[in-house]
């Protein structure tokens, strides 16, 4: 039973977090029956798993929680603040036990005393309200047999109610557990049993007289009649001296008992089947790791589909080309479906969130509104895994320093109460998720005067609002005056910028004084695998994310070209270009034709040229090892039909060093 | 032929165990994660016990029981109902539940292969 130790540990984990989301709910709306059931069962199951496993402690914690729940469940006392508070601090409490099996070092024996105490005083108060006796149904007094090793006889006489196979009660098996306990005699009485055309073969219409000699007390036997009380009429009896007839009865007896252990199997089961519906299992749980290797075993798959198309492109059989055909159709919907299911709703997500904003506005004495929008919107678990902290953080930020105190809110003409809006939306192959609070806001110009302060820009530096804003996220910039308890641990927006990027999106940040910030998230629904535009520069394949492209062109003859700073004129509007060639290999292919690509950059669009444009492809994103970590325009490889490796461009970070490099020239 | 056991529990890890458990002790098991998807057993096949937890979604104990005593073919089989709380005064109980025992989670270890042998062989 060991072996599953572990997975109770999972399980109360999973348990937990749904309580605690339920209880956050339940702030909201005290009232939701359903929620206050979710939460007894949930605290019900962690108990009776917990005792299961003897983990004392946890049972005997959750036994008092459970019972206040079970008072609120019966409508006897109103859920409270107070009530949902220290169920949530229980819960905490409860994840650690549940770690670490039950045991306690010194400081959180502490913590589950004083836990202990405050519980058990909510409980007695409820008591004491609805002025139950909670401890009244203790069982009956039994007469106390005297327990001696001396055999006794004891007479017992068994009347099973008529119903009495209703509840699926076989009384065969309870005499069959009385002959284990002695030396024992069962005389089966059929006097009841009516005529033949009178009998309803679903009653039981046999009594039994039994003769036991044991030597266990009269509780033990009353004990195998435990789940039959008043179902039946029993007598227990102790026969004083031994009777001389016992024997005889013996052989008619056993004869008796024979015929009805034919009878009752029979009446159980002679029935008629009855048509019963069936049910469809809607889903199924996989762990994720197989998902993940489902995952990977499909983008091999891509590869390797690949790879056949290259082969058949060298030997254009009709025959291959329909199977080419018909696999790439087929693996790509497998690719599809094998991405559908790495989806989660961020609702999934949201719990931490909830229980951060409320705990972090009491402990602030802020009063703050966290509302959610759009939280059916799906996203791949692993882009998910990674956005979890960087949220935190931002939240934090939010609570922190955004959204103001109650007494300055009303005096800046605003709600009471501030509010944090969680929005998540979807447009095209991107997932936005935006985080607004209609706090303080930022102060643009602040921000400048800091930078210039830190030295990240100069002095008569001329940035558009986004720019300073994008400033913030510069490494070493904090905007907090002093860097207090909550928001500034050492991790800045640099870091929830980096890890943002790190699962390929892109953070974005806008502000207006007094009215509030609202950041934006952009992310890919996927991770591993994207379209991407396959292109030639210098003979070395590159590929570009389709997601990316606005169009492509045939490059305009090199001479017509603005060499000196690097601009275009398209449909009337100029734009920045960049020479891939150029960017990468530091020299100029000035042989043959080139082409441009035009890529988005934030709402701007700029031109990459390039050598050739050899078609569409689907890239198997592969990471780069990390020596090449530092190479911030490469998001990573893939492997191409034929084995080369072609590098996948970061198109964004391709425009922003190129437009850094350019701005900084100008500076000197 | 052996026995056949519904085991009904909205916890994955009970499941587990008793499954674990029992199937040691040569019983065949079937499971249900709550009254509704244990209903869907009850299409005719042979079962010889059905074990139960009382608190689930969709259906609870009490309901799954009352069902299957309302199916002619099933009507006396007997159920097993996991309770956890032992102040409950069990002669009331199984009389309004309908269950043939009641049976603590505590003493899952000690009393439940000897608890379904006593009650199916």
């Amino acid at each position: 039973m060991d072996q599953y130790q572990q997975n109770f540990s999972d399980d109360a984990m999973e348990v937990i977090a749904d309580m605690e989301k339920s209880l956050l709910l339940m702030e909201t709306s005290p009232g939701d029956p359903a929620l206050i059931q979710q939460v007894f069962r949930a605290m019900h199951t962690l108990k009776g798993n917990s005792s299961m496993f003897g983990f004392k402690v946890i049972t005997e914690f959750t036994h008092h929680l459970e019972s206040i729940y079970e008072h609120v469940r019966s409508g006897q006392k109103k859920i409270t603040k107070e009530i949902i508070d220290i169920t949530l601090d229980s819960l905490d409490h409860l994840t650690y036990l549940a770690k670490n099996e039950g045991e306690l070092d010194v400081q959180h024996q502490k913590t589950h005393d004083t836990l202990t105490a405050r519980v058990v005083k909510i409980l007695k108060d409820i008591l004491a309200e609805v002025n139950t006796e909670s401890n009244t149904l203790a069982p009956a007094s039994q007469t106390a047999a005297c327990e001696n090793n001396a055999l006794k006889n004891y007479h017992i006489t068994l009347a099973p109610d008529k119903e009495i196979f209703y509840n699926g009660t076989n009384p065969v098996y309870l005499l069959e557990e009385l002959q284990t306990l002695g030396n024992c005699t069962v005389i089966p009485n059929i006097e009841g049993i009516p005529p033949l055309e009178d009998i309803e073969p679903t009653y039981c219409y046999t009594s039994w007289d039994i003769f036991l000699a044991t030597n266990v007390g009269i509780d033990t036997i009353r004990e195998v009649f435990v789940f039959v009380e008043g179902r039946c009429k029993l007598e227990i009896n102790l026969i004083p001296h031994t009777q001389e007839d016992l024997p005889q009865q013996n052989e008619s007896a056993r004869y008796h008992e024979e015929i009805i252990k034919d009878i009752l199997p029979q009446v159980s089961k002679t029935a008629i089947a009855e048509p019963a519906k069936k049910n469809v299992i809607s889903s199924i749980r996989v762990p994720s790791e197989r998902l993940d290797s489902l995952m990977s075993l499909v983008s091999e798959l891509m590869t390797l589909q690949a790879k056949l198309g290259t082969i058949t492109d060298q030997n254009p059989q009709s025959e291959l080309l329909a199977v080419t055909e018909n696999l790439e159709k087929i693996s790509t919907r497998l690719r599809d479906n094998a991405f559908s299911m790495c989806l989660v709703p961020i609702k999934n997500m949201l719990t931490p969130f909830n229980r951060l904003v409320r705990d972090l506005a009491n402990e602030l004495n802020k009063e703050i509104d966290f509302v959610t929008e759009g939280t059916d919107t799906e996203l791949d678990k692993n882009i998910m895994e990674g956005l979890s902290d960087p949220i935190m953080h931002l939240l934090r930020n939010s609570i922190d320093h955004g959204i103001e105190y109650p007494d300055e809110r009303v005096k800046a003409g605003k709600k009471r109460h501030g509010k944090i809006l969680f929005k998540a939306f979807c447009a095209g192959v991107n997932v936005y998720i935006e985080i607004q609070d209609d706090g303080k806001g930022i102060d643009a110009q602040r921000i400048r005067e800091k930078a210039i302060q830190k030295g990240i820009i100069g002095k008569d530096e001329v940035l558009s609002e986004k720019e300073i804003f994008n400033l913030i996220f510069l490494p070493g910039f904090s905007t907090a005056e002093q860097v207090s308890e909550i928001s500034g641990r050492g991790v800045g927006m640099d870091v929830v910028k980096r890890r943002i990027e790190d699962i390929r999106g892109q953070i974005k940040i806008t502000s207006q004084l007094n009215i509030g910030t609202t950041i934006t998230i952009k992310l890919p629904i996927t991770v591993s695998i994207i379209d991407g535009l396959l292109v030639k520069i210098n003979d070395v394949s590159f590929v570009i994310p389709l997601a990316a492209v606005d169009r492509c062109f045939e490059a305009p003859a090199v001479q017509q070209l603005n060499r000196f700073n690097n601009l275009i004129v398209l449909d009337g509007e100029q734009i920045p270009f960049i020479s891939l060639s150029e960017e990468f290999d530091g020299k100029e292919n000035l042989s043959g034709s080139q082409e441009i690509v035009l890529v988005y950059y934030d709402e701007k669009r700029v031109a990459l040229i390039v050598d050739s444009i050899v078609g569409k492809f689907q890239a198997v994103l592969k990471p780069l090892g990390r020596y090449f970590q530092n190479m911030d325009n490469i998001s990573g490889a893939t492997i191409l039909g034929d084995g080369k490796i072609a590098l996948v461009l970061d198109t964004n970070k391709v425009a922003e060093q190129y437009l850094h490099q350019k701005r900084l020239a100008i500076c000197q | 032929m052996s026995k056949t056991v519904l085991l009904v529990d909205d916890s994955d890890m009970v499941i587990r165990v008793i499954s674990f458990i029992l199937k040691g002790a040569g019983y065949t098991i079937l499971t249900g994660c709550d009254g509704d998807d244990a209903l869907s057993h009850f299409d005719g096949k042979n079962i010889d016990l059905v074990i139960t937890d009382l608190n689930m979604p969709n259906k609870d104990g009490l309901q799954l029981i009352n069902e299957i005593r309302k199916m002619h073919y099933y009507r006396f089989l007997p159920v097993v109902l996991f309770v956890s709380d032992s102040s409950m005064n069990i002669q009331d109980y199984i009389k309004t539940s309908g269950a043939t025992m009641l049976l603590d989670k505590d003493s899952i270890k000690e009393k439940l292969v000897s608890t379904v042998k006593k009650m199916i062989g």
